[in-house]
C-alpha cells in the first residue's frame, strides 16, 4: 500500500471532540500530618490538595491506579485518584505496587484494579525469601524484589497461574545494599529502572545497567504518578523526582494550604 | 465573767462605793479582759492607717455612777461616743474604741479622761517616707531615689526585659514595716515585681530589696507606678521596635521563569543587637488584568504567599525554621512577583519580573483507540491566551495523514477553563479526534503546536500506543 493510499483512507475530524480542561493531575504525596494528598500541577509547580486517606501506611500510585494501606484498610485509586474500592487488612504489612499488593504473613500476592481485586495462586516455597518491592504489571507478569538472605533477586510472576517465569540477579550497587541488614532502604520498581533509598543517597539502576545516584538522605520512596516518585527524609519537607528517559529531577513540595 | 472583772477590778485598785475602773478588751483572745498599764502603747501605725483598741469602763463599786465625760486628744479620738451623761450600775460597763490615727512619724501620747478615770495612751506613727529608696540596674551600686523621683528604665525593644533593683533601707532607730506593695500599670503590662513576701520587717538600719521588671508590651511611651504604703513611685519607660540591621532580600534561581523553584535568604550586612521574628511575603502583579489567583506560587515551608522568619542576636541572616533560606514557586502566571521583608522597623523589597512566554507542555501521552485517537496535554500558559492548537499526525514512515495538520481554535475552551481554576496557568486537556474512515491503529505520531501571545510551542514526536 502506497503512502497516499493511506493518507486518502485515513480520515480524523478535523475537531476535537468534546476537549475536557483541568487541573493536571501530578499523583500523590503524604503531608507532614501523615495524610495522603491529591497533587496537582506541572514540573516546578506543584499544589497539594484534597486529603484522601490518613494515616497512610504504605501507598503506590502510577497515574493509572494506586493502592492506600491504611493499617486497617487498603484502599484501591482510580486514575483520577478517586478511591474506588476499600477492604478491612488483618495483617499489618504489606508491600505495595500500584496494581498489586503482598501480604508477607500469607504469602498471598493480589491483583486490584477498577474491576475488582483477584488473588494469584503463588507459590511461598517458590518465593524463597522475602519480597521488599513490587514492579509494575508487564505483559501478565509482575516484578517482584526479593530478599534472599543477603542476595537480591527479581522475579518475574505470572499472573494468570503464579508461576515464576524468571529469576535474575542484578549486579550492581543496589543489588548490594538493598537486602543488607542494616541498610535495606526502601525500593521502587518502575519499568526502566529501579531506585533504593540509602542513609546517604538516591541509588538509581537502570535496566541497561547505568547507575547513578542523588545526594539525599532518604527513608522512604515511593510511586506517586506516572512519572513520580515521593522522597520522604526525615525532619525535611517531601521532596518528588520526576522520572523521564532523559533522567532524574527532584523538586521540593510544598506544604499543604487548607482551601476554604 | 462580770464577777472576774470585779475581781479584776478589786485585786487592781481597790473596790470603792462607786468607782469605774478601765480595762482592754482583747476579744477572741484567751484572756479577754485585762487590766490597762499605767501607760498603754499603740504601737507602731503607718501614717494614714488607723489603730483601734477596745476599752471597757467598768462600775467596780456598790451604788450606781454617773459616766458624764470621756474624752481622748489628737491624734486619738473616741468614734463612737456613748451617750453621756449615763448611769452606769453597779457592776455595769460602757465599752467604746479607741483610735490612734497618726498624723506624721514619731511618737505621740494623750490622756485617756472619764469620770475619776486618766489613762495615759501612747503610740508612734510612722511614715514611710521615712525610709531611705535607693535603685540600681544590678551593674552598679544604687542611687538614691529623689523625693518625687520616678524609675525610668529608658527605651527598650519591644519583648526585651530591664530590671532595677530598688532597696528600702530604714535608716532610722525604730524597726518600720511595709505592709503593701504593689506595681500598677497605666496601660498594658509592661512593668512586672519579681515575687516578694508581704509585710516587710525593716529593722532600725535594715534594708530589703526588691525588683520590678520592664518588658514593653507595646511601642511607645509606657507608665506605670511602685506602690509602697502611701509611697507612689512613678514608673516610665519607652517601648521600642528592635534593634535590627536593614533586611536585605537574595534570590537564587536557576531560570526567572514559570515553574520554576528558587531558594530566597533574608541577609543582614551587619550582626542584629536583638532577637526577633520577620516575615516575608510574596505578591505578583499579573502581566494580565483581571486574572484569577494563582495557587502555585508560594513559599513551600508554608504552603502559602507568606513565611516568617527568626533572627537571634549577632546573627546576620534570617532563619527559616532550621534552614538559611526558603524555597519557593514562581508559579505558572506572568507578572513581576514582589517579595517584601519586614523585621521590625525595616522592610526591604525585591522583585522578579517572570516574562509572558509561550504555553510550556510538561507531558502528553496519545492512544489510539478503535473509534479514534486519545490525546493527553498538560502544561501552562503563562499568559492566559492560548488560541490555537495544531494536530500533524504522522505514519510509521513520517508522512503526514489527514492531508495536512488539524487546526484546532481553542480560546473560548481556554478562557472557559481558566476563568474556572485559581491555579495560575496549569492546564490538563484531554483531547479526541474520532477517525471517521480507516483504522486509528495506523496513526504513529502526532506533533501537538499550542500558541499564545507569546508565541507557538511546538512538542516534538508524541507516539501513539495502545490502551
Amino acid at each position: 500500500m502506497s503512502r497516499r493510499a493511506v493518507v486518502f483512507l485515513l480520515c480524523v475530524a478535523p475537531a476535537i471532540a468534546q476537549p475536557k480542561f483541568s487541573v493536571p493531575l501530578v499523583g500523590i504525596a503524604r503531608d507532614s500530618q501523615q495524610q495522603l494528598r491529591i497533587v496537582h500541577g506541572v514540573s516546578g509547580t506543584f499544589v497539594l490538595h484534597d486529603v484522601i486517606g490518613k494515616n497512610a501506611v504504605d501507598w503506590a500510585f502510577d497515574g493509572h491506579g494506586g493502592l492506600v494501606n491504611t493499617g486497617s484498610e487498603l484502599l484501591t485509586l482510580g486514575a483520577d485518584v478517586t478511591v474506588i474500592r476499600r477492604r478491612p487488612v488483618a495483617q499489618q504489612e504489606a508491600v505495595l505496587g500500584p496494581q498489586n499488593a503482598f501480604f508477607p504473613e500469607t504469602a498471598e500476592l493480589w491483583r486490584t484494579g477498577p474491576q475488582g481485586d483477584s488473588k494469584v495462586p503463588i507459590a511461598a516455597a517458590m518465593i524463597a525469601g522475602r519480597v521488599i518491592a513490587l514492579g509494575p504489571t508487564k505483559a501478565h507478569a509482575v516484578q517482584l524484589a526479593v530478599c534472599r538472605a543477603n542476595a537480591f533477586w527479581l522475579l518475574a510472576v505470572d499472573t494468570a497461574n503464579g508461576a515464576i517465569t524468571q529469576e535474575l540477579t542484578p549486579g550492581g550497587a543496589i543489588a548490594e545494599q538493598a537486602c543488607l541488614a542494616a541498610g535495606g532502604g526502601s525500593l521502587v520498581l518502575l519499568a526502566d529502572r529501579m531506585l533504593l533509598a540509602t542513609a546517604h543517597a538516591i541509588l538509581i539502576q537502570t535496566v541497561a545497567g547505568v547507575e547513578r545516584s542523588i545526594a539525599i538522605s532518604a527513608s522512604h520512596l515511593a510511586r506517586v504518578g506516572e512519572q513520580w516518585v515521593e522522597i520522604e527524609s526525615a525532619g525535611e519537607p517531601a521532596r518528588m523526582i520526576r522520572i523521564t528517559p532523559e533522567g532524574e529531577k527532584v523538586y521540593q513540595l510544598p506544604a499543604a494550604k487548607e482551601r476554604p | 465573767m462580770m464577777r472576774r472583772l470585779i475581781l479584776l477590778a478589786c485585786l487592781g485598785t481597790g473596790c470603792l462605793s462607786a468607782q469605774l475602773q478601765l480595762f482592754i478588751l482583747q476579744p477572741g483572745q484567751a484572756d479577754p479582759i485585762v487590766n490597762v498599764p499605767a501607760s498603754f502603747s499603740f504601737g507602731e501605725c503607718p501614717v494614714g492607717d488607723v489603730r483601734d483598741v477596745q476599752f471597757r469602763l467598768l462600775n467596780a463599786g456598790t451604788g450606781s455612777t454617773q459616766l458624764t465625760t470621756l474624752a481622748v486628744t489628737p491624734p486619738f479620738s473616741i468614734p463612737y461616743e456613748p451617750s453621756l451623761p449615763e448611769t452606769v450600775p453597779p457592776g455595769g460597763t460602757v465599752d467604746f474604741t479607741v483610735s490612734f490615727a497618726p498624723t506624721g512619724a514619731g511618737s505621740f501620747s494623750a490622756t485617756l479622761t472619764a469620770d475619776g478615770v486618766s489613762q495615759l495612751l501612747t503610740g508612734t506613727g510612722t511614715a514611710v517616707d521615712t525610709v531611705a529608696i535607693s535603685v540600681g540596674d544590678g551593674t552598679n551600686a544604687p542611687v538614691p531615689l529623689g523625693a518625687g523621683a520616678g524609675i525610668d528604665f529608658g527605651s527598650l525593644a519591644q519583648g526585651s526585659t530591664t530590671s532595677r533593683q530598688v532597696v528600702l533601707t530604714n535608716p532610722t532607730q525604730a524597726a518600720f514595716t511595709v505592709q503593701n506593695i504593689r506595681v500598677d500599670n497605666l496601660q498594658g503590662s509592661s512593668f512586672q515585681m519579681q515575687p516578694f513576701a508581704l509585710p516587710i520587717s525593716l529593722a532600725p538600719g535594715g534594708s530589703a530589696t526588691l525588683e520590678v521588671d520592664f518588658t514593653p508590651s507595646s511601642t511607645g511611651p509606657q507608665q506605670g507606678a511602685l506602690e509602697i504604703d502611701q509611697l507612689y513611685i512613678p514608673l516610665t519607660g519607652v517601648g521600642v521596635n528592635p534593634l535590627f540591621p536593614q533586611p536585605i532580600i537574595l534570590i537564587a534561581i536557576s531560570s526567572t521563569a514559570s515553574s520554576e523553584q528558587g531558594t530566597l535568604t533574608v541577609s543582614l550586612p551587619s550582626a542584629s543587637q536583638e532577637s526577633g521574628t520577620g516575615q516575608v511575603q510574596m505578591a505578583v502583579t499579573p502581566s494580565m488584568p483581571g486574572v484569577n489567583p494563582d495557587s502555585g506560587m508560594v513559599f513551600l515551608l508554608s504552603g502559602t504567599e507568606s513565611v516568617p522568619f527568626t533572627v537571634n542576636q549577632g546573627d546576620t541572616a534570617g532563619q527559616f525554621g532550621s534552614a538559611g533560606s526558603v524555597a519557593f514557586q514562581t508559579g505558572t502566571t506572568a507578572g513581576t512577583i514582589v517579595f517584601t521583608v519586614t523585621l521590625g522597623d525595616f522592610t526591604g523589597t525585591s522583585s522578579l519580573t517572570i516574562p509572558a512566554a509561550p504555553a510550556n507542555i510538561d507531558t502528553t501521552t496519545a492512544q489510539y483507540t478503535s473509534g479514534g485517537l486519545d490525546l493527553e496535554i498538560t502544561g501552562f500558559d503563562n499568559t492566559r491566551t492560548a488560541s490555537t492548537m495544531t494536530f500533524t499526525f504522522r505514519d510509521a514512515n513520517g508522512a503526514t495523514l489527514n492531508g495536512g495538520p488539524i487546526t484546532v481554535a481553542a480560546t473560548t475552551d481556554f478562557q472557559e477553563f481558566f476563568a474556572t481554576s485559581d491555579d495560575g496557568g496549569m492546564f490538563a486537556l484531554h483531547a479526541f479526534f474520532p477517525v471517521t474512515a480507516g483504522n486509528p491503529a495506523q496513526v504513529d505520531s502526532v506533533e501537538i503546536q499550542i500558541t499564545n501571545s507569546a508565541g507557538t510551542t511546538p512538542t516534538s514526536k508524541v507516539y501513539f500506543t495502545a490502551p
